[in-house]
């Protein structure tokens, strides 16, 4: 699944730690793929991505596409930001529930128009920053 | 300090930039969302704190406030304003703890532990199955667990002391912890059955918004106001003929709790 990818022109305040495993998680976002591991054994999806399945312990673990589309679980707008993140603020953060069945939290972006409530539809999208890609949902 | 720093994932929810109380707005949002509770029910819950804060002479906000106050504030972390949410504290507590024996040839009133419960959800902030996420079931099952040990049930409580930074989590753990049903403690709190002469004191210290909330510092913290319950010290704000309290500590959001079921001996 490929995301929108929106342009943000500054540097992520608290760039996510990157580890070799993570990396292609990382690498995929910045050009819009969407993906987390799925175990081969039971075939359930996990995020964030991990080497062993907290399902079924099996380490038979593959990258593979996850759903843009959701429904918004919660919500808040955060204006009172650690010092890291205090030129942003206020900035909206999110809980998602994914159409495949996996919760998530990210950013959550403005769509004019549409005020943010619990139960309605979000899609995902890549912020895409200066210096890399970070996840974030928007209501449809 | 602790309140205000980034949380969560390191690898993939710091970076949206999560503060720890950012997952309590998000219980607000959805609480308000299934029941239909209000910022005025939360409200009450700050201005009844206050209200005992006003009696505790060690709490840090002890002028009394109104709920249009409360309901002025700023926003912090919406739908929580400035006085839904703790100040930055510090502090110290100290507990002696003794045996029976060592307790009882004192000759003074003391408190017993009468249960003891603990459960991990296993989630980080939220779990990747989505579910009712402000049931806050690890404090429902450790609780479960120290009423069971302890020998009792929900309704004998005389008064408690959650581990609730926000006004909101007071809500949601009156009714995890069984006071309330679902949906039920946010109207409770509104109504005044949570504040001092009411059917379930909580939070008679001033709660972790008015008495204060120096992480780390808290869950002993809220003993120690146990334990002056329980011995019958608490001046103006003793609860009346006080026998059994119970305490609560947490981590992330009410991922993982702890309770204690405590018994006054005189």
């Amino acid at each position: 699944m490929t995301l929108e990818l929106i342009s943000v022109a500054r540097t992520r305040a608290y760039p996510p730690r990157v580890s070799a495993f993570t990396q292609p998680f990382w690498e995929g976002l910045g050009a819009g793929k969407w993906q987390s591991t799925c175990c081969e054994a039971c075939g359930k999806s996990t995020f964030p991505p991990k080497p062993v399945c907290p399902h079924c312990w099996s380490d038979r673990m593959a990258w593979k596409d996850l759903p843009a589309r959701g429904t918004l679980y919660s919500w808040t707008r955060i204006h009172s930001a650690p010092k890291v993140f205090v030129d942003e603020a206020p900035y909206a953060v999110c809980v998602v529930d994914l159409e495949n069945g996996l919760r998530i939290a990210t950013r959550l972006v403005d769509q004019p128009g549409k005020d943010f409530r619990c139960g309605m539809p979000v899609e995902l999208v890549v912020l895409q920053y200066e210096d890399g890609p970070l996840l974030g949902s928007r209501p449809l | 300090m602790s309140s205000m720093r980034t949380t969560g994932d390191v690898d993939f929810h710091a970076s949206s930039g999560f503060i720890p109380i950012s997952w309590y707005a998000m219980d607000a949002m959805r609480y308000m969302h299934e029941y239909g509770a209000t910022r005025e029910h939360f409200g009450a819950v700050a201005v009844k704190n206050r209200w005992h804060a006003s009696m505790n002479p060690l709490a840090q906000y002890r002028k009394p406030i109104t709920l249009a106050e409360v309901l002025e504030q700023r926003p912090i972390v919406e739908p929580l304003g400035l006085y839904d949410v703790p100040g930055r504290s510090d502090g110290a507590a100290c507990l002696v703890l003794a045996s029976e024996e060592v307790a009882k040839s004192l000759g003074k009133p003391y408190a017993l532990v009468r249960g003891r419960g603990f459960c991990h959800d296993g989630s980080h902030q939220i779990n990747e199955v989505p579910n009712d996420m402000t049931e806050l079931i690890a404090a429902k099952q450790a609780s479960a667990t120290a009423y069971k040990q302890a020998g009792v049930d929900a309704k004998q409580i005389d008064v408690a002391e959650f581990y609730a930074p926000c006004t909101v989590v007071e809500v949601l753990v009156s009714e995890a912890v069984g006071f309330f049903g679902r949906g039920e403690g946010a109207p409770a709190a509104a109504e005044g059955r949570t504040k001092l002469g009411g059917s379930i004191p909580i939070s008679v210290s001033g709660g972790l918004t008015s008495r204060g909330h120096p992480a780390y510092v808290t869950s002993l913290y809220n003993y120690c106001e146990m334990a002056d319950q329980l011995r019958g010290r608490a001046g103006e704000r003793q609860v009346k003929d006080a026998r059994l309290g119970l305490t609560t500590g947490e981590l992330g959001n009410y991922n993982a709790a702890l309770v204690h079921v405590l018994e006054a001996q005189r």
